[in-house]
């Protein structure tokens, strides 16, 4: 807890940068938690010069082959974990970000800024605010009702009368206590992938894979929470061939690098009918 | 709709994991994003890589995202800014600013964008950043650009222009004052 001094002023703008040094950042960051009204004000002043510098970046074209590459990329990142995230502490402030992983104390900071710097922003800040989230609030709306349409899809592939349930069982020799079980529907192509206890070692991942008659198929690396826990949808499963297997690999964290067979070790498999 | 309603409308479909609508932002915000990733790693393959990195982030986190917290182009440009930095730190050495300006003179600059209200406002943007770049004393100017750019803490910007610690961090705040009171805008376009 330290009174408001004019360098505290000067530590703002490092820390809108983010590029405090580690001694300034503990300095400002028990300043900022006693709720300094002249420094928060400070930050949201200084957090739009900072903004704007990347505007000073000589304009060039971005290639045109990235969009492409960029679309391919995030039509690969099709196994999503359902577990909820962490949600972020929010702060009203735009936090750059800081040069090395934000401890738990600056989180704790940014929750602590909600409160006091919400508190003094001005009128007409708080109308624009409010204009920003009733068009947030329209567009999530709308988003909703397209969610929920895809819930009833998926809800509709559990109790399609062609779909196959697989359950995959630990490969010989390794962790016996995997588990992981895919509902299957080849008509849609649709699946719904669980799985638990699935915690990889450190830079490691578990990657599923669809096998078919032409070998193996990479789904993507599967992200599990904290418990090991994964449930992930996928859509566009495997191509017209059938499905005669599902299994995961241990592999590095990106994945294997052929997309048509593991470089790690198979752990788990099950197979479609069997 | 307003721009900010198209963005936000972006976003919320990116959540519902829509990628047209990412495809949508791409297009608004590619150039500039590569821009920014390129004055940090030099335009080319690793700038390119950024800017990938960038959108698979954004994609990730798209329910994540805050208004309350700065436009979708701000957070678009925290993002690219993060992991040009992150890049070039991993890469171990720095990249020198002549690296990037000789890659920078063999890239495409930029073209008008397609959307002539936006592109018209960014431009307009553009050009009073650059006047409130040039109107900073010079000493403010490497300071920020020390810091954005190339993500040096303020000890080692010290070091780098060989100038006292406190002048260093007061010069800082002064450059990034003048730029707020020559550019006030909230966030980008």
């Amino acid at each position: 807890m330290s009174r408001h001094r004019d360098e505290h002023l000067d530590l703002c703008a490092a820390h809108v940068l983010g590029v405090l040094d580690e001694a300034d950042r503990a300095e400002l960051e028990s300043h900022l938690a006693t709720g300094c009204e002249v420094c928060l004000a400070e930050l949201r002043a200084l957090s739009g010069g900072a903004t704007v510098l990347a505007l000073s970046a000589p304009a060039l074209r971005a290639p045109a082959v990235a969009r492409e590459r960029v679309l391919a990329a995030v039509a690969d990142e099709h196994v999503e974990p359902a577990a909820p995230r962490a949600e972020h502490a929010r702060s009203p402030i735009l936090p750059m970000p800081e040069r090395a992983r934000s401890s738990v104390a600056t989180w704790a900071w940014a929750a602590a800024a909600v409160v006091l710097a919400v508190a003094g922003v001005a009128v007409w800040q708080r109308g624009v605010a409010l204009d920003r989230r009733l068009a947030e609030a329209r567009a999530r709306e709308a988003a909703l009702e397209r969610t929920l349409e895809a819930e009833r899809a998926w809800a509709d592939l559990l109790a399609a009368p062609g779909a196959r349930v697989v359950r995959l069982a630990a490969t010989p020799g390794s962790d016996s206590t995997l588990r992981a079980q895919v509902v299957y529907d080849p008509a849609s192509r649709r699946a719904v992938v669980t799985a638990e206890r699935l915690r990889p070692p450190a830079d490691r991942a578990y990657e599923l894979w669809a096998i078919t008659a032409s070998g193996p198929m990479s789904l993507g690396v599967v992200s599990a929470d904290p418990s090991g826990r994964v449930v992930a949808r996928l859509e566009q499963v495997g191509g017209p061939e059938a499905i005669a297997a599902f299994a995961f690999s241990l592999e590095a964290r990106g994945g294997s690098p052929d997309r048509h067979k593991p470089n790690g070790p198979v752990v788990l498999v099950g197979y479609v009918g069997g | 709709m307003s721009e900010l309603e198209r963005d936000l409308g972006c976003l919320a479909r990116m959540a519902a994991r829509d990628s047209s609508a990412l495809a949508e932002l791409y297009d608004r915000y590619a150039d500039l994003l590569y821009s920014v990733a390129a004055r940090i790693v030099g335009a080319g393959a690793d700038a390119e890589e950024v800017l990938q990195d960038t959108w698979v982030q954004a994609w990730r986190s798209a329910d994540r995202f805050d208004s309350a917290r700065g436009t979708v182009g701000a957070w678009l440009v925290t993002i690219a800014r993060s992991r040009a930095l992150d890049r070039v730190r991993s890469m171990g050495a720095r990249r020198k600013a002549e690296t990037a300006a000789a890659a920078e003179a063999v890239a495409e600059p930029a073209p008008p964008t397609p959307d002539p209200a936006a592109g018209y406002a960014r431009r307009m943007l553009k050009k009073d950043v650059t006047s409130a770049m040039t109107a900073l004393a010079p000493q403010q100017r490497q300071v920020v650009e020390l810091a954005y750019f190339e993500g040096l803490s303020q000890s080692e910007i010290a070091v780098r222009l060989d100038a006292p610690l406190g002048t260093v961090k007061s010069w800082t705040r002064q450059a990034l004052l003048k730029l707020r009171e020559r550019v006030p805008v909230e966030g980008l376009p």
